[in-house]
């Protein structure tokens, strides 16, 4: 059974659509992306499953559950770590941890994920002096401390530098590892590309493409083009010549 | 405990687990009220201090006809009780509620199973309990050091006191409601401040007095 299984999806602001249509299903245990260029309705589709929003229109289903009409029972085996979202300045890692884990009914060891995620050192700092990278750990801490079976994580290495991204890159085939189905939206391809088992790439609200990241690659025309200055002119057949070459377009058919 | 299938342990451990959510988010938001000395300053010991600054003074100590034959001391310290409800009623609770909303924590905390409602509960249980402990306080000291009267109603007295809270309060739920980012609820709350300081008497019952 899919873990997530969205139908038709349609969500308007109010004359600004941002979901026109937006079907897809999320099977259990793969890394799901959802990739897409700024404000084409990523997180809203995702707000809309984490029932945070409510849809105009379409069919919702999250681990058998309606994301509106059971809201509570859905947040308890949900874990979702949301775009740009803070906490209290002077929070402790260690204290925001355990008020989280105080949320769930079978929470995680508050502990043990704190060091798993590399915030052993961090316990005692207060959320303001975390660094970016840290932020995000500390963030995805929080989405896992409940034992969900289900994440969410909404553009989590925007603004990190490179070595945190593939940090936490290996921090989400982790969450993976550990049985958990994981929807991520991104707008990096690299990303998409390097963690997901399939991805929806939305565009203007629409689902333009759905395959595994291979395929989509795959799925694109073949063809080159190179465009060059040549030292010394040459005949285009030289060129043409080659198995690989398609065409050869220069100024009056000798290449200079 | 033996293998079972899984809903069932995990419902029977949710019973007893009702209130741990809200005693979670109440101490860890005790804790960090605690650790922002400015407000517990404001709110707890500011009404007091102006007492004993007032009090310091020998002349203000002293019986006078402007006041009706008491002390300004005693004539001023029930509105000192009004500045602590307000300080912390349309100033610290809507700056509080609207930094969470503006940093999105409320937002986060409803895509958990606790509900932002809680976080309301307890922020609002939080300032009220501060204006007790604050309004103690200054009573006690306006009466055991400065020879105040205490309260000669007192169930009066902790009525007025309680429905004046509630009203300040209500206004102060209200800026956090509408006001979308902190700086304004700061600002809406320090005119409301303003406005709060003349109905009690603060300054405007010293200057009818005196026709």
């Amino acid at each position: 059974m899919a873990v997530i299984d969205v139908h038709q999806l349609h969500k308007r602001y109010r004359d600004h659509v941002a979901v026109h249509d937006v079907s897809f299903s999320v099977e259990e245990g793969e890394i799901f992306g959802i990739l897409g260029p700024n404000g084409a309705g990523k997180t809203t589709t995702v707000e809309c499953i984490e029932g945070l929003r409510s849809p105009d229109g379409g069919r919702i289903s999250v681990l058998g559950l309606d994301p509106q009409r059971d809201r509570a029972e859905l947040r308890q085996v949900l874990g979702i770590q949301l775009q740009a979202s803070e906490l209290p300045e002077k929070l402790r890692v260690q204290e925001a941890v355990e008020l989280f884990a105080a949320f769930y009914p079978d929470p995680a060891d508050p502990d043990d994920l704190i060091e798993r995620w590399g915030l052993g050192a961090k316990r005692k700092t207060a959320f303001s002096a975390l660094s970016g990278g840290q932020k995000q750990r500390l963030s995805i801490v929080l989405a896992l401390v409940g034992n969900p079976r289900l994440a969410i994580l909404d553009e989590l290495t925007t603004g990190l530098d490179p070595q945190a991204r593939r940090d936490t890159w290996e921090a989400i085939e982790q969450i993976r590892a550990s049985g958990v189905t994981v929807v991520l939206v991104t707008h990096f391809m690299e990303e998409a590309e390097r963690l997901c088992d399939r991805l929806a790439v939305i565009d203007a609200g629409r689902v333009v493409a759905l395959d595994t990241p291979a395929g989509l690659v795959g799925g694109l025309p073949g063809a080159q083009r190179l465009r060059f200055r040549p030292s010394v002119p040459f005949d285009d057949g030289v060129l043409l010549a080659l198995p690989e070459v398609e065409s050869v377009r220069g100024s009056a058919g000798r290449s200079r | 405990m033996t293998e079972t299938t899984t809903p069932v342990p995990a419902r029977r451990r949710q019973e007893p687990s009702r209130s741990r959510p809200l005693l979670a988010l109440a101490v860890a938001e005790a804790r960090l009220f605690l650790r922002d000395p400015l407000t517990t300053l404001l709110g707890v010991l500011l009404p007091t201090a102006v007492l004993a600054g007032l009090g310091a003074i020998p002349a203000l100590r002293e019986p006078t006809d402007t006041f009706g034959g008491i002390a300004f001391v005693e004539y001023f310290a029930p509105s000192l009780l009004a500045v602590s409800i307000a300080v912390l009623g349309v100033q610290n609770l809507p700056t509080g509620l609207a930094t969470y909303r503006e940093k999105g924590i409320l937002r986060r905390l409803s895509a958990t199973p606790v509900s932002p409602f809680a976080v309301l509960v307890v922020q609002l249980v939080l300032n009220l309990a501060t204006v007790a402990v604050g309004s103690v306080l200054m009573v006690t000291v306006a009466v055991a050091v400065f020879d105040v009267p205490a309260p000669r109603h007192p169930l009066g007295f902790v009525l007025a006191f309680v429905l004046g809270t509630a009203a300040v309060f209500s206004i102060g739920l209200l800026i956090a409601a509408v006001a979308p980012r902190s700086r304004t609820a700061t600002g809406i709350g320090t005119i409301v401040f303003m406005l709060t300081q003349f109905s009690p008497g603060c300054t405007c019952r010293s200057s009818c007095c005196r026709t």
